[in-house]
């Protein structure tokens, strides 16, 4: 069993997403709601991959990315945000990751993103 | 003025404003080569008449492009510029020397109108995509006036006169000084229509 750790300000996108990962299979899915609590539950879970938002209400998705990647971890992280602004990805790029998934996103999409990492 | 409508079903109208303005903001940033950072979306439910309270905390000149909405949901988007933003937004399109533009000339609208048209379409197409609906922009205008009358005429334009709004904010900025605003308005049947199709809720 993998674990997943979506993190979204939207309860709606989390159940959403946790939809779409558990058709997928073989996932145990982790929620958080902002920055703060992504990094406190990234921390206790060391999940195999986080689906990260960018635009939270505390500290940014990619403040979220760069705490994560300043510990040794094999976690994947797939942005899963509305903004396709190229210096932010180019930004998330350089930080780490292993997609970049623009909403709305079709289901293939994100399903191919996934497996390919998990 | 919320009873109606759940917390989900509200959470859920802020993100489907979040991903237009998010999809908005690549436009903004393509076109300025500056990043644009962006709030999370706030919410009102309100009943027509209280829409200019949404307004209050808008103070001086501001310039205002907006689109009404047509076809399976009927509703308003706008973004909304303080005069200095606007004129700053004008000098990064142009490329010109910040503080260049300084009066809403029609050299100034004629960029900034055409832009906004494509910015506020990104937004819509957005929604659309997501919720798999069919709505258009209709004919684009841009105002200037004093911000606590936006919402004045925000509620004389809305064309089906329905007892509650839904009003949808996203807040922009870009350094350093553009501020601004996306503001999405739906009549509650439409609102309900967009939650229909993006998931049963």
């Amino acid at each position: 069993m993998k674990t997943v750790l979506v993190v979204d300000d939207s309860a709606f996108m989390r159940m959403l997403l946790k939809e779409k990962l558990e058709k997928i299979g073989g996932v145990r899915v982790y929620e958080a709601a902002n920055g703060g609590e992504a990094v406190k539950e990234y921390e206790r879970l060391n999940p195999d991959l986080v689906l990260l938002d960018l635009v939270l209400p505390d500290i940014s998705g990619e403040a979220v990315l760069a705490a994560i990647r300043e510990t040794p971890s094999d976690t994947k992280v797939i942005m899963v945000t509305a903004v396709g602004q190229r210096l932010v990805m180019r930004r998330c790029e350089k930080l780490g990751i292993s997609g970049y998934i623009i909403k709305p996103f079709d289901d293939a999409e994100l399903r191919e993103a996934i497996t390919q990492v998990l | 003025m919320t009873r109606n409508m759940s917390e989900l079903q509200m959470d859920a109208l802020r993100e489907i404003a979040s991903i237009g303005a998010g999809n908005a903001s690549t436009v903004l940033s393509e076109a300025t080569g500056s990043e644009v950072v962006l709030t999370v979306s706030d919410l009102e439910l309100m009943p027509v008449e209280q829409i200019p309270r949404f307004f209050q905390a808008l103070r001086g000149m501001v310039v205002t492009v907006y689109a009404s909405i047509g076809g399976e949901i009927l509703g308003n988007v706008m973004l909304i510029l303080p005069k200095e933003s606007a004129f700053s937004l004008a000098d990064l399109l142009r490329e010109e020397k910040a503080g260049t533009a300084k009066r809403l000339s029609m050299k100034v609208q004629n960029i900034l109108r055409p832009f906004s048209r494509s910015v506020l379409e990104y937004y819509l197409d957005a929604i659309t995509k997501f919720s798999n609906i069919e709505a258009h922009l209709g004919e684009l205008r841009l105002i200037a006036t004093f911000g606590e009358t936006i919402g004045d005429f925000v509620r004389l334009s809305i064309g089906e006169k329905p007892e509650r709004i839904i009003l949808l904010k996203t807040e922009l900025s870009i350094a350093p000084n553009v501020k601004g605003e996306f503001s999405l308005f739906l009549p509650i049947r439409s609102a309900e229509r967009l939650l229909t199709q993006v998931h049963d809720i």
